[in-house]
């Protein structure tokens, strides 16, 4: 993964456009593939039309719903409910006993697996967006801040910032969630923790782009004519961020959705009964030896939507990298 | 190829590949330098004249390609290429590392600064350099070494031997350079814009330091530069580029009094020269066109005060054998004085 | 030399100083103090209350009690655990190395294949072991620890049977404590049992080092002092081996510096999966049973961690790159 270090000297604003990226992705096939996964992701995130109920079902209410035609699951979990009609077209795992009713089989409660990754990648995506942005934000806010008054606030903040840096992120958020929570980790918890960890480098971004601009004559003139400081920062510094910004975003959501994956593992992340990638995997794991299939689908999902972004947010930093610009 | 002839250069072309299709940054050029000389090469940027020295010593790198030309050094065919491809004659590239590349044919860069490895000590990166090219132990490389940066005027080489890079200053740094390329012994220097990164003062001492060096040894220098200046402190023939050709190529003096092409006339108006007490810079008139772009006739000819009507149709010629000349119809007269004069765009 | 080790002492100084304020900070914020927690549902005075809080000093003024933990910091004093009973440094004590074992472990495991790989890759850009590079670079960034350490175990444990799924084997002990005949079986099954974990935390490692290394590599190549290397006729092999690797390695001893931090936070979940009984188990534990004391200690710990082992990498860096201690012009 691009760290700030390299991103931040290698890519430039200067000339940066989406233009400049959509002809870059056009020519790199590998950036290409990645645009076409991440997007085939959040199209899934966001249409998916199967049956969410079936995924989310609360223990209670399912009881009424295994009462009524599951049963047959429980007692044979990766088995599908007796079919209507036996189809044997299915992927090669499921070629004996399973049905395209349920086309990646059921887990141990009879809950239809596909629609449990589906939704799962609603959460880890809608989760990676909501907590880069949050970070985003509220780095952009102390970067801009910090740089431009310098002086004590730069240095407080700085600190700060060193300081949340040299503690794993990790374990950060699962402190914060513990004191907060006191005791009952979710998901929300989780978002904010991310964006604490996620703040300190975009800050750093912003920071050093305001401090080179903040000498400028041209803002120096502005100032002298009376521009507030918030225009000033607004309609000179950010534009300058742009292209780090977006690299590092793009990147940083998919290391979001790797880190809640593991949170959920751990269970700070999201809480049952809401499928989350992560959390399934936890589950699946006890489950390994008698149905391997169930912690297969989880850790794919969350491999390819990572891969995605990553080598989208790669071909975005090649597409604003002036060293490799002609 | 005469007897004293040391380097020839003969209708070297070289084009590289880009996005936007094939430029031709070297096209028909020849020169040749006998033992002893120091011959100059001159331009604007983009002129093509580092173009030609990576094409010489074969440093292109992957986009650039010589399409053809012969070049020879001694009994060495380096370059042999036409249509036909490559002549089996001409060195492999193991041949070349190994006979020409230092021992005979020794480069100092641009940028000192660039040019040392930052990580390892002054003395050991020259130490390396000798020994592999003279074939020398490591304790004969070492003094040779010191001997040599003492002769190019570092003061106590031998605890400075032991120095990094960033501890030298600019025009200590391209001393080591030049002390670097002596020790090697080569037969021929070139030197692409070495003094460029540096101040005049110090310019001054470099350049002095290259012609003594050359009273001593005899060795033979080409000498790329963008400024005339240096050209007539320091060169004996020099050959002016312009957009990848040859435009005038004579001895220095001559060039200087008798300059027969317009652009050289411009070039020598856009530095102080110590003859004239000139109060302001000339610069040249317009920009030098995209090499995608060449002009048709005389490439010059959308810049050149003098251009006229047969200047866009007409192709002038080098005779790169004479003493000197000029592509220029001016003095060929084909047909100059009766064509029209061209409205060249003023900036 | 001295003198910047010196000031990157004094730096990192300051940094453990502002975690320590955190810590602390947090420590105030938690809800109810040490006190109330142990004595919760007895029916006690507010007589004994309020003694057992002087006793602790716990009444006095914020910065009071700040200095006086962080005096308790410089001698070694963590704060005392109140659900286990015993003061958080000895708890934290003997899970110390275990973490170290395998979070250095890992370490190698990463460096030893990604620079030799890395290297490859970028001296040949663009031919077959670039591509196969950038493949496993990409394939270790993108999968979960967890996930590889399960399929780890799925693979070589369960189907194969050749490696253990737990726990790990510490070379520091005598044989005779896991009933091995020697001391050389002693190291074997270390080894043995360190493989699958390393495995699991080394791939994101290597992965993220060998791109770096990669790239690295291509721009060194394109120095104007390996140019000038190549055209006064050194064989290309030298050029990579002398000229072209050290200065290529300098980021990598940053970016291994930075990497503590994700491995640190890694070996948690590692930990956790193969029961092993170091600092990240306990974490865990600590947090489910919402030890507070503990859990900022071992914050603090891996903090001190993180920041030393930044000036260890900093320090190396400095020595490689002589610009840094030597710097200037003479």
């Amino acid at each position: 993964m691009a760290t700030t270090q390299n991103v931040d000297q290698e890519v430039s604003s200067r000339g940066a456009s989406w233009r400049q990226i959509v002809r870059h992705i056009r020519k790199d096939s590998t950036a290409f593939f990645g645009m076409v996964i991440t997007a085939v992701a959040c199209s899934i995130a966001i249409f998916a039309t199967v049956d969410a109920n079936l995924a989310t079902l609360t223990f209670g209410q399912f009881e009424n719903y295994a009462l009524a035609n599951v049963l047959p699951v429980l007692q044979n979990p990766v088995r599908t409910p007796p079919p209507t009609e036996l189809d044997p077209f299915l992927p090669p795992a499921f070629a004996e006993e399973g049905t395209w009713a349920h086309p990646l089989g059921t887990d141990s409660l009879g809950r239809d697996y596909f629609s449990r990754i589906v939704y799962g990648s609603r959460i880890s995506i809608g989760v990676g967006i909501i907590a880069t942005t949050l970070g985003l934000v509220a780095g952009i806010a102390f970067g801009a801040v910090g740089g431009y008054y310098g002086g004590y606030i730069d240095d407080a903040l700085m600190r700060f910032m060193e300081t949340v840096r040299s503690i794993p992120g990790l374990v950060i958020i699962i402190v914060f969630t513990m004191f907060v929570s006191g005791g009952n980790p979710d998901i929300r918890y989780a978002i904010v923790g991310m964006a604490i960890v996620t703040a300190p480098t975009f800050a750093r971004i912003i920071r050093s782009r305001v401090l080179s601009v903040r000498e400028l004559d041209y803002v120096d003139a502005a100032r002298a004519a009376g521009v507030r400081d918030r225009n000033i920062i607004y309609r000179h510094i950010l534009p300058n961020s742009f292209a780090p910004v977006l690299v590092y975003s793009t990147l940083h959501v998919s290391y979001t959705i790797l880190a809640v994956a593991t949170l959920s593992y751990l269970g700070y992340g999201a809480q049952a009964p809401t499928p989350d990638w992560g959390a399934m995997l936890n589950v699946a794991q006890s489950q390994i030896h008698s149905h391997p299939w169930l912690s297969l689908w989880p850790g794919l999902s969350i491999f390819f939507t990572i891969t995605g972004l990553n080598l989208f947010g790669d071909g975005i930093q090649d597409a604003l990298n002036p060293k490799i610009r002609k | 190829m005469e007897s004293d002839t040391l380097f020839s250069v003969d209708d070297l072309a070289t084009e590289y590949r880009t996005d936007s299709g094939r430029i031709r940054a070297v096209d028909d050029v020849s020169f040749d330098v006998d033992a002893g000389e120091i011959v100059g090469i001159v331009g604007e940027s983009g002129a093509g004249k580092s173009a030609v020295v990576k094409s010489i010593l074969r440093t292109l790198g992957e986009n650039g390609e010589v399409v053809n030309g012969e070049v020879r050094f001694k009994d060495y065919t380096v370059v042999s290429i036409d249509e036909n491809g490559r002549d089996p004659d001409m060195l492999s590239d193991r041949e070349l590392r190994k006979h020409v590349r230092g021992n005979e044919i020794a480069m100092i860069m641009q940028d000192p600064t660039e040019s040392l490895n930052p990580v390892y000590t002054v003395g050991s990166q020259i130490r390396e350099i000798i020994g592999i090219n003279r074939d020398l132990g490591s304790g004969e490389a070492r003094e040779e070494t010191i001997r040599v940066l003492r002769e190019v005027g570092i003061p106590e080489p031998e605890s400075r031997y032991d120095d990094y890079p960033h501890e030298f200053s600019g025009g200590m740094r391209q001393r080591v350079l030049i002390a670097m390329a002596l020790g090697c012994r080569p037969d021929l220097i070139i030197a692409d814009e070495p003094t460029t990164a540096l101040d005049v003062s110090v310019e001054g001492q470099i350049l002095e330091l290259i012609r003594d060096l050359r009273d001593d040894y005899g060795t033979s220098f080409v000498w790329v530069t963008h400024d005339m200046g240096v050209v007539a402190e320091i060169c004996d023939r020099v050959n002016v580029m312009y957009l990848g050709k040859i435009v005038e190529q004579g001895p220095v003096d001559d060039i200087f009094h008798n300059m027969q092409h317009p652009y050289t006339d411009a070039l020598i108006d856009s530095v102080l020269s110590p003859d004239e007490r000139v109060e302001k810079l000339e610069p040249i008139r317009g920009v030098m066109p995209s090499p995608m772009d060449t002009p048709d006739g005389c490439r010059f000819h959308t810049r050149c005060p003098d251009a006229r009507q047969a200047c866009t149709e007409i192709h002038p010629e080098l005779d790169a054998s004479a003493e000197h000349d000029a592509a220029c119809i001016k003095h060929d007269d084909y047909g100059y004085e009766q064509s029209k004069p061209l409205h060249i765009e003023r900036e | 030399m001295l003198r910047y080790t010196l000031k990157r002492v004094f730096q990192a100084g300051f940094t453990l100083l502002g975690i320590t304020f955190i810590t602390f900070l947090l420590m105030e914020l938690m809800p109810g103090d040490p006190i109330s927690v142990i004595v919760q549902n007895q029916d006690v005075s507010q007589e004994v209350i309020a003694n057992l809080r002087a006793k602790y000093g716990l009444d006095r003024p914020l910065h009071e009690r700040y200095l006086s933990y962080l005096g308790g910091l410089l001698q070694g004093d963590l704060g005392y655990s109140f659900r286990r009973q015993a003061p958080v440094v000895e708890v934290i004590k003997p899970r110390l190395a275990p973490t170290l074992l395998l979070v250095l472990s890992s370490f190698t495991f990463a460096l030893v294949t990604s620079i030799p790989l890395g290297v490859l890759a970028g001296a040949k850009r663009n031919e077959l072991p670039d591509h196969v590079s950038r493949l496993v670079s990409l394939v270790g960034i993108s999968t979960p620890e967890f996930w590889v350490a399960i399929m780890a175990v799925l693979l070589f444990s369960v189907h194969f049977n050749v490696l253990p799924a737990s726990s790990l084997v510490y070379p520091w002990r005598s044989p005779d404590f896991y009933g091995y005949q020697s001391q050389i079986q002693l190291y074997v099954e270390t080894v043995r049992h360190l493989l699958l974990p390393v495995l699991a935390l080394g791939t994101a490692q290597m992965a993220t080092l060998m791109r770096v290394e990669r790239s690295s590599m291509v721009e060194t190549l394109q120095e104007e002092y390996v140019q000038l290397a190549r055209v006064y006729g050194i064989p290309e092999r030298r050029i990579l081996r002398k000229h072209a690797f050290r200065p290529a390695q300098l980021p990598i001893i940053t970016l291994v510096g930075l990497n503590l931090s994700s491995a640190l936070a890694g070996a948690v979940v590692i930990e956790q999966i193969f029961q092993i009984n170091g600092m990240g188990t306990l974490f865990l534990d600590a947090v489910q049973s919402l030890d507070y004391q503990l859990v900022m200690g071992i914050t603090v710990i891996l903090a001190t961690i993180f920041v030393l082992g930044v000036i260890v990498t900093d320090l190396a860096y400095a020595y490689v790159d002589p610009r840094i201690s030597y710097g200037g012009e003479s």
